[in-house]
């Protein structure tokens, strides 16, 4: 059971999949201008992430790797994730506006995120077996939504703050993102330590 | 001819992909720790943007409008693997080195963009053209980024040592919080050294 903990709580925190394993990071910064956005995105990868995995495993488990397939890894983790994301789309759509604010078509930003691809290829490289995979999966996607809250709220900050010129938009929330993820550098090694 | 020659420069940098766009931001953090990584990303991802236009552009009117995003995907995912089976044969120390993010290129948001913009409306030779001066600007970015992050982080310039004795290298910069201030840092340099950038156009103001 700690061993399942120690991969939720790393994919958690220390090896955060976008401040720390720096994935998805166009869609965090695009979709972290609004609390609404933020939480929109969030849930969205989250429901992506998890249902492909779930998916992904046994396929790449039983079906690609004894036939020697391996190679078709990627484009069978894509196939899967992008019946999710439309999957994840309808879902959230039919609960309404809450979501609107999401930046461009969800289905889009979903396919192209590169933290839901990553984690089945992050998996797939690793060994894990079922239940070490459905850990790190929940853990990464939890990840992603915690950061792009936080991020969020950070944005906020600067949004009423005097910035240099040179420095608004894209730059400052760049070198934002570097506090951010300096914050969550504190974590590593902790996992290991908390469920001895 | 001058048209092209603008088009050059305003690739590298009036509308750099990376410095000025904000695109392609997961490899252009993720591997520009040293400036190997960063040159062969840049070039791979050269590589399979623009083999993909090519394919895009000559199959693009058979491809449904609907299933166009899903389509070019599938087109770009086919050169990802042809280029992780032919490092994986004969650079397997480069497909070591990306990891991930080989795979990853994939869903690049550039090479999406460029396979849509580029290889859409116009011939085959144009669309070499416009793909070749995206990922030229990529290329560039990426090593600008890796050089900064290399000489910073760990003193050395593609694995000669520069600053030994003189600076005591800082780690930071090899890390990921590290990664995020430089392009941050070199998006703000770029912005000021070039003042007629519209902001409107990068992820940080959607």
């Amino acid at each position: 059971m700690s061993d399942y903990l120690v991969i939720l709580f790393g994919a958690v925190f220390v090896e955060n999949i976008v401040l720390a394993k720096l994935l998805g990071v166009y869609t965090f910064i695009a979709s972290s201008k609004s609390s609404k956005a933020a939480n929109g995105m969030g849930l969205a990868v989250v429901l992506t992430t998890i249902a492909a995995t779930v998916i992904s495993y046994p396929v790449q488990t039983y079906l690609l790797a004894p036939r020697g397939l391996a190679y078709l890894n990627l484009l069978v983790f894509f196939v899967i994730v992008a019946v999710m994301a439309k999957l994840a789309e309808k879902l959230l759509s039919s609960y309404a506006d809450a979501f609107d604010q999401v930046p461009g078509n969800l289905f889009a930003m979903l396919l192209t995120n590169s933290a839901v691809l990553g984690v089945s290829i992050l998996f797939s490289s690793r060994a894990y077996d079922f239940g070490q995979a459905l850990a790190f999966a929940i853990g990464a996607a939890l990840g992603y939504w915690l950061a792009i809250v936080v991020f969020c709220g950070v944005r906020g900050r600067i949004a009423n703050a005097p910035i240099p010129a040179a420095f608004s938009g894209m730059p400052i929330t760049l070198v934002a993102a570097a506090l951010v993820s300096l914050s969550f550098a504190g974590f590593s090694g902790v996992a290991e330590g908390l469920f001895k | 001819m001058v048209n092209k020659e603008a088009r050059l420069t305003g690739g590298i940098l009036q509308r750099n992909p990376v410095l000025v766009l904000g695109l392609g931001l997961t490899p252009a953090l993720a591997l520009t720790t040293t400036v190997r990584d960063a040159f062969w990303m840049g070039l791979i991802t050269a590589a399979v943007l623009i083999c993909s236009n090519i394919v895009i552009s000559i199959v693009r009117k058979a491809i449904p409008e609907r299933a166009r995003t899903v389509g070019y995907l599938f087109i770009i995912i086919g050169f990802v693997t042809i280029a992780s089976l032919l490092l994986a044969a004969y650079a397997p120390r480069i497909e070591t080195a990306l990891g991930v993010f080989l795979p990853l290129i994939a869903v690049n948001y550039l090479v999406l963009l460029g396979a849509d913009g580029f290889a859409q409306e116009k011939g085959i030779g144009k669309s070499i053209v416009d793909s070749f001066l995206a990922t030229v600007g990529f290329l560039f970015a990426l090593l600008v980024i890796g050089s900064v992050r290399e000489l910073l982080g760990s003193g050395t310039w593609l694995g000669h040592a520069v600053t030994a004795g003189k600076i005591t290298p800082f780690g930071l910069f090899k890390t990921a919080p590290g990664g995020f201030f430089i392009v941050g840092v070199l998006m703000a340099l770029v912005r000021k050294l070039t003042p007629s950038n519209s902001e409107k156009e990068d992820a940080g103001n959607v």
